[in-house]
């Protein structure tokens, strides 16, 4: 005789639970582990977890194209074709990272949805000191740093070409309990985790419960167009201060200056040579003059 | 282009033009070239997209290759002006970096004369590591891509000029 097919499993009252959990390791980051230790209103509350999945990011945008509400969250142990902007891809063993997108549905201009970049590279920093002692900064415009080794990074994607943002994912991929051996080697004078800085593992968990915290808390105020506090917050957190000399790669070609700022909309705000002002509305630093 | 004609070194901007003339009047729609960590891929009837060396995957911050890449390719041109009723362009929503595909090694979105519907992928325009996926907004067939492969666009630029279907 054949046996019915087991019962739909019941999602845990707080979030949706796909797949088995429980990687082998030190610590498992599932979504009942967010989400004990997890104070938010509504980011993260949802979760879809895979030990394993592509990328999270694009699971997340097929989530929001679906009509997946603001605030869940795509979480995964492992990507195996995690990525960066561009195609560039992020190394994301399991059991040693952060990977995870987040669905935000601000309802503002499309020209300002870079900000929200900021915002979850502050909240990554913030995350980092608080729940791990690690005093990250940020390169501009959102790549998380400590001294000159990247320990997390972030990729925004909207989808539509609405004069308003309809949907918009933030990915993280964070670096938490990699030993120097779990990076590749072409990176590792670049790339380091929580475990390399502290010598310790750190609870991936907790990191990501104050992750989420710190980006809801400053969503509200970006959504009500106050965008300044987050902005002089993230200069509060630049790897590279007034006065740091750079080259950067802008829209029109590479400029060499030193740094003023970041205005309103986030572009950077240099000083060349010969003392004029130099404003980089979008880009990629190639060089700083590192203390 | 002769062969044995090296692409590299001084003369990479002759011999650029020298390769798209040969392209242009042959039957190839598509040519990729890679030899000595360089890398040119052209595209007949579209912008071409240029590239130093394969782009290596790094999760960090390396120079920008292809923001710089499309440099000295086929310059946008400039939109026509009087288009018919049923042509629709497609506007960039943000300031930012156009790119036909979603990475260096990728198949482009679309080209020239595709067919596309609405909702579906066209372009990225990147600003601040936030890739805007740009859609159609309508179904129709692509007549034009008017901007090349990396270059910056601002608020409001056309990108697409799309034919819509006449109405029965």
């Amino acid at each position: 005789m054949k046996r019915p097919a087991p019962p739909p499993r019941d999602p845990p009252a707080a979030g949706v639970l796909f797949g088995p959990p429980q990687p082998s390791g030190d610590e498992a980051l599932t979504p009942a582990a967010l989400q004990r230790r997890l104070r938010t209103a509504v980011f993260g509350h949802r979760v879809f977890y895979y030990p394993s999945i592509g990328s999270t990011n694009d699971r997340a945008l097929e989530l929001a194209a679906a009509g997946e509400p603001e605030g869940s969250l795509v979480l995964a142990e492992e990507q195996t074709l995690g990525r960066g902007r561009r195609d560039r891809s992020w190394s994301s063993p399991p059991c040693s990272g952060i990977y995870a997108t987040l669905i935000l549905r601000p309802s503002v201009p499309a020209p300002r949805a870079p900000l929200f970049t900021f915002m979850a590279a502050v909240a990554v920093t913030e995350a980092l000191e608080e729940a791990a002692a690690v005093p990250a900064r940020i390169k501009w415009p959102n790549d998380v740093m400590v001294g000159t080794r990247k320990i997390a990074g972030i990729l925004g994607e909207v989808r539509g070409s609405d004069p308003e943002i309809r949907e918009l994912v933030v990915g993280f991929g964070i670096n938490v309990n990699h030993g120097p051996e779990d990076f590749p080697a072409d990176l590792r004078g670049r790339a380091t985790s929580v475990r390399v800085e502290t010598g310790v593992p750190a609870e991936r968990a907790s990191i990501l419960a104050r992750l989420l915290e710190g980006l809801e808390r400053r969503y509200g105020r970006l959504l009500r167009g106050e965008a300044s506090d987050l902005l002089r917050e993230w200069e509060g957190l630049s790897a590279l201060p007034p006065g740091e000399r750079v080259v950067v790669q802008g829209p029109g070609g590479r400029v060499e200056g030193s740094v003023v700022g970041v205005d309103d909309e986030g572009a950077l705000l240099l000083r060349d040579g010969d003392g004029r002002a130099v404003r980089v509305p979008f880009g990629e630093i190639v060089r700083c003059f590192w203390p | 282009m002769k062969p044995g004609a090296g692409v590299g070194g001084g003369r990479l901007d002759d011999e650029i033009k020298e390769l798209m003339e040969y392209i242009e009047n042959s039957s190839f729609v598509e040519f990729e070239l890679e030899r000595d960590g360089f890398k040119i891929k052209l595209v007949k009837g579209s912008a071409a997209a240029l590239m130093p060396a394969p782009a290596i995957a790094l999760p960090v911050a390396v120079p920008p290759a292809a923001a710089a890449g499309a440099q000295g390719a086929q310059a946008p041109r400039a939109a026509t002006p009087a288009d018919a009723p049923d042509v629709h362009v497609v506007k960039s929503p943000i300031v930012g970096t156009f790119y036909r595909a979603s990475g260096p090694g990728a198949k482009v979105f679309v080209e020239s004369g595709d067919q596309v519907k609405k909702g579906q992928v066209l372009c990225i325009v990147e600003a601040m590591k936030l890739m805007n996926e740009i859609e159609s907004d309508c179904d129709g067939q692509v007549l034009e891509i008017l901007v090349a492969n990396g270059q910056p666009v601002e608020y409001g630029e056309p990108l697409f000029k799309i034919r819509k279907p006449l109405a029965a």
